[in-house]
């Protein structure tokens, strides 16, 4: 999340895209996070069958992660510890790519589980992974690193002449 | 730093709303999974116990041969989107989740033979479900452990439900 200094003015434009993206992230981990939590042992069956723990340990992020997810969420949209919040959604998001490339990479056939009992609802954005579930993270980590850099690219449209009021202050 | 700190802060708050929140809920997980080992020596010791010679796996051979002369019924332990984009014919879905949360039952006889299935051998959901299901009383529970994969692989009849 971008942490401005007094100097750094953001573009209607700028302020516009950070919070479409701040929302549409936050809503998105709120959706799967509350889909995860309904279904435990479900989320806990898929974490098995990425096999990159050690089977007696799997139940541990099936219970945490959804819950860290939630938290995260919505500190990203209120404002609240919003640079750690942002830090937990690109880290979850990178490890689920990761584990995404390694699957794909196996030639294992393995249900994302990314929404839990709510998937029915974005077939779309759900499903067995593959590269639309790849293509779904990559775009959302584009949408964090929007979010991290969001200065550095203010900075250069505020050589150009543009500024507007610092909505991160 | 400051992040860093928030973000271990965020962690820790996950973990222990996680951890109560698991403790309090019926369906909570334990928090150390079960090996698949242990998982079928329970299934062949605690079961048999309170129901001797009741559940059972079995293999391919078995499972078809009760769906094929209709001897068994058939539950399906995985989603409920998994059982709609495929499943052996005439079976239920239960999901074990839902079963755990009453939202689900079985309404057989509790004598007639059930045969419970999930994706495969490294899927645990029938485990669960059969454990539950002799919990409740039903004495015939037997677990096929091929699952819908081994099911689909030997070519045999599926069935889907229409979205």
């Amino acid at each position: 999340m971008p942490r401005s200094t007094s100097s750094t003015a953001y573009h209607p434009l700028m302020v516009a895209l950070i919070w479409s993206f701040r929302v549409l992230l936050a809503g998105l981990f709120i959706f799967a996070a509350v889909g995860k939590i309904q279904v435990p042992h479900e989320f806990a069956a898929v974490i098995r069958k990425f096999h990159v723990l050690p089977r007696m340990l799997s139940n541990l992020p099936a219970m945490i992660l959804p819950w860290v997810e939630l938290l995260a969420s919505l500190g990203l949209v209120t404002g609240v510890l919003r640079r750690a919040s942002l830090a937990w959604i690109t880290l979850l998001l990178a490890v689920f790519t990761l584990l995404f490339v390694r699957v794909m990479a196996l030639g294992i056939l393995v249900d994302c589980g990314c929404f839990g009992i709510l998937q029915k609802y974005v077939p779309f954005l759900a499903g067995d992974v593959g590269f639309g579930t790849l293509s779904r993270n990559l775009v959302l980590l584009g949408l964090c690193a929007f979010l991290w850099f969001a200065p550095a690219i203010q900075a250069r449209l505020s050589t150009r002449g543009a500024v507007a009021p610092d909505i991160h202050r | 730093m400051k992040t860093l700190k928030e973000f271990i802060l965020i962690g820790l708050v996950g973990a222990v709303v996680a951890l109560t929140f698991n403790t309090l809920r019926e369906d909570g997980l334990s928090l150390r999974a079960e090996d698949l080992t242990s998982i079928r020596a329970a299934g062949a010791d605690t079961l048999e116990i309170r129901a001797p010679h009741k559940l059972a796996v079995i293999g391919f051979e078995e499972a078809e041969a009760l769906h094929r002369k209709e001897l068994a019924f058939f539950v399906d332990a995985r989603s409920v989107e998994k059982y709609n984009q495929g499943h052996v014919p005439g079976s239920i879905s239960i999901p074990v989740d839902a079963y755990r949360r009453n939202e689900r039952s079985l309404s057989t006889p509790k004598g007639f033979t059930v045969v419970v299935y999930c994706d495969g051998i490294e899927c645990e959901l029938s485990h669960d479900l059969a454990k539950l299901l002799v919990r409740d009383g039903f004495w015939k529970v037997r677990v096929y452990e091929g699952g819908f994969e081994e099911w689909d692989a030997m070519g045999m009849p599926l069935e889907s439900v229409e979205p």
